[in-house]
């Protein structure tokens, strides 16, 4: 299991064979099915825990933009996705029981390393970490989930429900490390750092890992969602106080069903990093391919598009009673071929175990630099790319029933994170992250 | 009607930059395209005979060895007042981004036609900014404090 085991090998040559497999070994409900040649008994699958250090690209006669390189990075992006959504129990196969803890549950969340206080924070303890998160299972000690605002303050996102979606980022060791050996931690290490920030690069000739921060989008799961679609961990809901409504802070705990995910992955093809984004597939109808009679997750038929991919009015707070629905639609659709591995990656997914809760989960884009030394932000392509639970109201401006898309304003991963800044005043290496660090408070003697 | 492929070739040396420059071989932005698809814009009211003429006479001197090349295109397409108007919006479209009003001229073609961006897309890639060392209003690919530092000039090939 712990080899390294592409899906680019699979869709290239065992998505048949493991088709046929499971056509004839059979695969129960309660994952008990045995796909591929595992032992009796054992769920095996050619999908690996393993996340890959780089993308691999094609020979260079090989290289069409659209098609063989959108190809091999979509291909990063699930491989990515596939061993981040891991079982943390790694002789468990993704999904096999329907849902899982995942592998980047484990990782250090930002609050754990830029602390209130400024202090250092701990040293990377996965055994800490998992427990924090496997506790988080039985609801006694849950991630404490406080961001209610998308990037830039463009508002929160709403669903059916009338209930906020909440946003939570964690990073990898190697990131984590980084941060921690420069102390950038707090705001004065950033300040004293005079160096060029620079994350360690995913190597696929070195075989190492470099900095991978994710990003999460989770809605609070309620009246209407089909719960057995969704990545579910239980949560502290944070409210924020709101004096002028009489809203106090306080939390209470609830059900959260992941809707979107972002992973930034630094390596050395790509010094500005690929960005990966993936969705719920129930979240939003395409703009102008509504699906009449499905349920979505942000989107009401009957609400009608006045208020289309418009931010809600302020003031913003979750506790406000009689929240009006976001209505949203993807206005980019996903490109063919990305949904034809979608398909694939579904099937997989489906033969470990026709519940499992990953194939309910799609890649909406790859962003990566194809000049990476051309420019600062090294030409991304696509030029725009958003997530419609992250970057919901910055996918582009409805004009005349045409969608028009401005470049510095439309959604793109590498164009706003290029603007990037450490608390020094420095690029901080296409990472917000670091902005969020504190000031060390200086105690009184 | 003019070809992509000969719109791409005279364009480069309208502009002076290769058409690798102008037509990448991993084509992100699609400036190219979106230009081209000016030729044949409604609105712009580009009279079709000049627009045959300039192809005519293109095809007629583009196997001109290239140190001849730039001096057949001055004497055959520049200083033609058939057709000078309309290589000269080409090298505007490439430069600014921008199509001008062929009324605004001289040369002015009978047909009224309007001002326009092509597209944002094809605005920010204008040649313009990389010559002038500079980015268009409201969007830059310099990293954070760029604007510190002395602008550095392409050398044309």
């Amino acid at each position: 299991m712990k080899k390294i085991n592409t899906i680019t090998f699979l869709i290239a040559m065992g998505a048949l064979v493991a088709y046929l497999s499971s056509a004839s070994c059979g695969g129960g409900s309660g994952g008990n099915g045995t796909l591929g040649a595992g032992a009796p008994g054992k769920v095996t699958t050619q999908l690996s825990p393993v996340l890959p250090f780089d993308v691999t690209l094609p020979p260079p006669p090989q290289r069409v933009l659209e098609t063989t390189v959108r190809r091999a990075f979509d291909l990063f992006s699930w491989d990515s996705f596939i061993a981040l959504s891991w079982p943390t129990d790694t002789s468990q196969v993704i999904g096999q029981h329907g849902d899982n803890e995942t592998a980047w549950g484990t990782w250090k969340k930002n609050y754990q390393v830029f602390l209130d206080s400024g202090q250092a924070p701990g040293p990377w303890d996965v055994t800490l970490q998992s427990k924090e998160t496997s506790l988080s299972q039985t609801g006694k000690t849950p991630p404490n989930m406080t961001a209610i605002f998308q990037p830039f303050l463009t508002g929160p996102l709403i669903d059916q429900n009338g209930q906020y979606n909440r946003f939570e980022i964690a990073m990898n060791q190697e990131m984590f490390e980084y941060i921690d050996q420069h102390k950038l931690y707090n705001i004065q290490g950033q300040q004293g750092f005079t160096d060029t920030v620079k994350f360690p690069e995913g190597d696929n000739t070195k075989k190492v890992w470099g900095a991978v921060m994710v990003k999460a989008s989770w809605k609070i799961l309620g009246k209407g969602d089909d719960t057995s679609r969704f990545h579910k961990i239980k949560a502290i809901i944070h409210i924020p106080a709101l004096p002028s409504r009489g809203i106090k802070d306080s939390t209470y705990e609830a059900w959260v069903g992941l809707v979107g995910f972002h992973i930034g992955t630094k390596t050395v093809t790509s010094p500005q990093w690929i960005w990966s984004t993936f969705e719920q597939v129930d979240n939003v109808p395409v703009f102008g391919k509504l699906e009449k009679g499905k349920h979505y997750n942000y989107y009401n038929e009957a609400a009608g598009d006045k208020a289309l991919n418009k931010a809600p009015a302020q003031p913003w707070n979750p506790a406000i009673p009689n929240q009006i629905p976001s209505q949203v639609m993807r206005l980019t659709p996903i490109d063919t071929g990305t949904q034809a591995l979608n398909d694939s990656i579904h099937k997989m997914l489906v033969m470990i175990n026709p519940h499992n809760v990953w194939q309910y989960y799609e890649l909406v884009g790859t962003q990566w630099p194809v000049h990476p030394t051309q420019s600062n932000t090294g030409d991304p392509f696509p030029v725009y790319m958003a997530n419609a639970t992250l970057e919901t109201y910055d996918q582009g401006l409805i004009q005349n029933g045409k969608i028009v898309y401005s470049p510095g304003v439309t959604s793109s991963c590498i164009g706003c994170h290029n603007a990037s800044v450490t608390w020094g005043g420095r690029p901080s290496d296409f990472t917000y992250l670091l902005k969020t660090a504190k000031a060390v408070i200086q105690k009184k003697h | 009607m003019m070809t992509f492929d000969e719109f791409i070739a005279l364009s480069a040396v309208l502009t002076g930059y290769p058409a690798s420059t102008l037509l990448p071989a991993r084509d992100t932005q699609k400036v190219a395209a979106a230009l081209y698809a000016e030729l044949g814009l409604p609105g712009n009211n580009i009279p079709a005979a000049r627009l045959a003429e300039l192809t005519q006479v293109w095809n007629s001197i583009s196997g001109t060895p290239p140190p001849q090349l730039q001096a057949a295109v001055q004497a055959k397409i520049i200083e033609n007042a058939n057709i000078s108007r309309l290589a000269q919006n080409i090298i505007y479209l490439w430069y600014f981004g921008i199509w001008y009003d062929l009324t605004k001229n001289p040369n002015s073609f009978a047909t009224p036609n309007i001002d326009h961006v092509v597209s944002p897309l094809a605005y920010t890639n204008g040649l313009v900014w990389g010559e002038m060392g500079a980015h268009p209003m409201g969007f830059s690919v310099g990293e954070f404090g760029y604007w510190a530092n002395v602008p550095t000039l392409p050398v044309i090939g």
